[in-house]
C-alpha cells in the first residue's frame, strides 16, 4: 500500500536576497497509515520548520512531496491546498490557533468548509471526547485541555490521512502529557491515520511512537521503529539525548553531563559531521566529510561514519 | 540551624488562595526542590521568599526567616540588602533575564553595587566568575551582548550574577525549563557543582521529578497551594506515601516499561480554590466522605519524611 505522505529531499534556507544557510537539509520521510511516527530533536532542529515546509506555510528551496502516492506537480500554493485536505496540522499553542471573536462550532465549520469535509461540528467535537455543549464557547472560556481536543478536533474536519502535531506536549504536566497522547494514539488506532509528532521529548515518544526519527542542525541523523532507536540507537547524538533526559530516580545519578558544548547556530555549522565537535568518538574524517543517511536494514538508517555497536 | 525557615504561610491573589499554611526549611548548603505541576503554588513559594511577588498577592499568614531574620516586616531598605547577599533569583527564561542593550559584563557589575570595587577589580571578579560556572574565552564573552549567547551560556551567565552577591541562598525557578535537554544536564550538574563549591544553599521549583531527583538534597510536592509530602530524596522517590506524589510518579514516562502504548494519566481537574478538606480527594482513588470533610493531618513516615493524608498506609 502506498504511503499517505511521503517526502524526498526536502530543503528550506533561511530567507534572503542570497538564499542563506538551510534549515531543514535534504530530509526525506513517509508516514504510513496508522503508525505514530516521532520526529525528535532540540531547538534549532529544524524540526518545526521541516512541518510547516510540508505544509506549504513556508517555502521550501527544494524538494517533492507525494500525497497517497500521487507527487504535486510542483511546490506552489496551488499544491498545498490540495495537500492540506489530506494532512492537518496542529500548532504548537491550540489556543493561540483560534479566531478569539468566532465560537468553537465556527472555528470547526471554517475549517470543514474550506477543506470540503462532509463532518459536522458537534461529530467532530465528539472524536475527542468532548460535550458539544462546548460549541457555542469561546475560545477564552476553554480549558487548556479543552482547547488541545478542539485543535484536534479541527485537524480532523476533512478526515485527513495524516495529521503533524507539532510540540503535542510542550509545557504540559505529566498527567496532560499522557492525556494528550492517548488521544492521537486513539486516532491512529480507530481511524489509521498517521500521526506525526514533532517533539522535544524523548522519554514520551518511546511509549507513543512507532518509529522515530531523529534531527540534528536541519538534518536526520537517525530513522528506525523506536524500540530499537531506544534501546541500541546507532547515532551518538541519539545515545546522547538519551542519556540526557534526567531520570527521576535518586539512585540513578550521573556524576557527569552526558554531552558536553551545545547545539552549534546554522550560520556556524562545523564542516563534516555537524556533531563532530560534542561527539566522543570523532574521527580525522568525521571532521572533514559529511556522512550520508545510509540504510542499515531492519527499517533503520544512520547519517554516521561509525555508528554505534557497527564496525566502522 | 535552619538558614531558611518558612512557617504556615498562605498568599492569595484577590479572592483567590495561591498558598495554604506552607511550612518549609532549607538547611545551609542543601538543594531542596519544590516540584508540581502548574497552579500548584510552587512559583508563588520562589517568589514569596525574596518578596518579589506582584502586588495583587497579600500575605495572609506566616513566616519567613532567613538566617534569623523575618523577612516578612523589612522595609524595602531592608529588603534590598537581603536580596542579593541574602537570596538571589535564577529565572526560568535567562533571554529575559538580561537587558538586550548591554554587554553581560556591564549588568554583571550591578551585582556587586555593594562593594564599591574599582572597575578593573570588579572585571576581574567577573571574568573569574564566569570561568567559575563554565563559559569558555570569559576575557573575550564579558564584553558580549545576550543576543551573542546561547541560551544554556545566558543561565550560566545568570548564576554567576547570582554568585556575585555571594548569596546564602538561590531560588532558581524552573532553572532548566527553556533549555534543551542536553544544556539542562550540564546546567542541573552545575548548580550542584555551586553548592559544593560555594556552599550556597539552593531552592530549586521545577514541574519534572527527573530534575529533582538528579539534583536535590531533599524534597517537597506541592498541590493545590499546600505541601502534601516533604522528605529527602531517596526515602520519597523509593517510597512515596501520599497518592499525589504515587500518582505523579506512576505517570512519568522516563520510569514506565518499554512501549506502553498508552500513558497513565491522573484522572479529573486540579483542585477548586474553594475544596474544603483535602484537595486531592477529587482525584484520589483512596478517598473517602471523610477525606472531604476535614483538613488531613500530617504524618511522619520516618526520618523528617511526612505527608499530609488520612487515608494512605505510611
Amino acid at each position: 500500500m502506498t504511503d499517505p505522505l511521503t517526502v524526498e529531499g526536502l530543503t528550506v534556507r533561511v530567507p534572503g536576497r542570497r538564499p542563506g544557510p538551510a534549515i531543514v537539509d535534504d530530509v526525506s520521510l513517509s508516514v504510513r497509515r496508522g503508525e505514530v511516527l516521532g520526529i525528535v530533536g532540540e531547538s534549532g532542529s529544524g524540526k518545526t520548520t521541516l512541518a510547516r515546509a510540508i505544509m506549504g506555510l513556508i517555502p521550501a528551496a527544494a524538494g517533492r512531496i507525494a500525497v497517497g502516492g500521487v507527487r504535486l506537480p510542483d511546490l506552489s500554493e496551488r499544491s498545498f491546498r490540495r495537500l492540506r485536505r489530506e494532512v492537518a496540522l496542529i500548532f504548537q499553542s491550540p489556543a493561540g490557533s483560534f479566531n478569539p471573536r468566532l465560537r468553537v462550532d465556527a472555528i470547526l465549520n471554517e475549517a470543514v468548509r474550506g477543506l470540503g469535509g462532509r463532518r459536522d461540528a458537534a461529530a467532530l467535537l465528539a472524536m475527542v471526547g468532548l460535550d458539544p455543549g462546548l460549541l457555542d464557547r469561546y475560545p477564552h472560556a476553554l480549558s487548556g485541555g479543552q482547547a488541545r481536543r478542539v485543535a484536534i478536533a479541527r485537524a480532523l474536519a476533512a478526515d485527513p490521512a495524516v495529521v503533524i502535531a507539532d510540540e503535542p506536549t510542550a509545557g504540559l504536566d505529566v498527567s496532560a502529557q499522557g492525556e494528550m497522547m492517548n488521544l492521537l494514539m486513539d486516532l491512529r488506532d480507530t481511524s489509521g491515520t498517521g500521526i506525526v509528532c514533532i517533539t522535544h521529548n524523548l522519554p514520551v515518544m518511546r511509549h507513543c511512537s512507532d518509529r522515530v526519527a531523529v534531527m540534528y542542525l536541519g538534518r536526520l541523523v537517525e530513522i528506525g521503529p523506536t524500540h530499537a532507536v531506544a534501546t541500541a540507537p546507532l547515532h551518538p547524538y541519539t545515545q546522547a539525548l538519551l542519556a540526557a533526559e534526567p531520570i527521576p530516580d535518586p539512585a540513578r545519578r550521573r556524576t557527569e553531563p552526558p554531552v558536553r558544548g551545545e547545539v552549534p547556530s546554522l550560520f556556524a555549522r562545523p564542516a563534516g559531521c555537524e556533531f563532530h565537535l560534542r561527539c566522543p568518538r570523532t574521527t580525522e574524517k568525521c571532521r572533514v566529510e559529511l556522512p550520508v543517511l545510509r540504510d542499515i536494514g531492519a527499517g533503520r538508517a544512520v547519517r554516521c561514519h561509525s555508528p554505534l555497536g557497527m564496525a566502522a | 540551624m535552619s538558614l531558611l525557615k518558612v512557617r504556615d504561610l498562605s498568599v492569595s491573589y484577590g479572592a483567590q488562595a495561591a498558598l495554604n499554611s506552607v511550612s518549609l526549611s532549607v538547611g545551609h548548603g542543601e538543594i531542596v526542590g519544590i516540584v508540581g505541576e502548574s497552579g500548584s503554588g510552587k512559583s508563588t513559594l520562589a517568589l514569596a521568599v525574596p518578596r518579589l511577588l506582584p502586588s495583587i498577592a497579600r500575605v495572609t499568614g506566616g513566616s519567613i526567616v532567613l538566617d534569623g531574620v523575618e523577612l516578612l516586616t523589612l522595609d524595602e531598605a531592608a529588603l534590598a540588602r537581603v536580596r542579593g547577599s541574602g537570596v538571589a533569583m535564577v529565572f526560568q527564561d535567562p533571554m529575559t533575564s538580561f537587558s538586550p542593550l548591554l554587554p553581560i559584563g556591564r549588568q554583571l557589575q550591578a551585582f556587586m553595587w555593594r562593594e564599591r570595587l574599582t572597575a578593573r577589580s570588579a572585571r576581574g571578579r567577573i571574568v573569574d566568575m564566569l570561568a567559575d560556572v563554565g563559559i569558555a574565552d570569559p576575557d573575550r564573552r564579558i564584553d558580549a551582548y545576550p543576543h551573542e549567547l546561547s541560551g544554556g551560556m545566558l543561565q550560566r551567565v545568570a548564576i554567576a550574577a547570582a554568585l556575585l552577591a555571594r548569596p546564602a541562598l538561590i531560588v532558581a525557578d524552573e532553572p532548566t525549563t527553556a533549555l534543551d535537554v542536553t544544556t539542562e544536564a550540564q546546567i542541573l550538574h552545575l548548580l550542584r557543582d555551586i553548592r559544593d563549591r560555594h556552599g550556597a544553599a539552593i531552592l530549586v521549583i521545577s514541574h519534572q521529578l527527573g530534575v529533582i531527583a538528579e539534583i536535590c538534597d531533599r524534597v517537597a510536592v506541592m498541590y493545590g497551594g499546600t505541601i502534601v509530602e516533604q522528605g529527602p530524596v531517596g526515602a520519597l522517590f523509593r517510597r512515596p506515601a501520599h497518592p499525589y506524589t504515587q500518582a505523579l510518579l506512576a505517570c512519568e514516562p522516563a520510569l514506565l516499561g518499554d512501549n506502553m502504548r498508552r500513558l497513565p494519566v491522573i484522572a479529573g481537574l486540579p483542585p477548586r480554590p474553594d475544596l474544603s478538606g483535602c484537595r486531592f480527594a477529587d482525584r484520589c482513588p483512596h478517598a473517602d466522605a471523610s477525606c472531604r470533610a476535614s483538613v488531613p493531618p500530617l504524618r511522619s513516615a520516618g526520618d523528617g519524611h511526612a505527608f499530609l493524608c488520612q487515608r494512605a498506609a505510611a
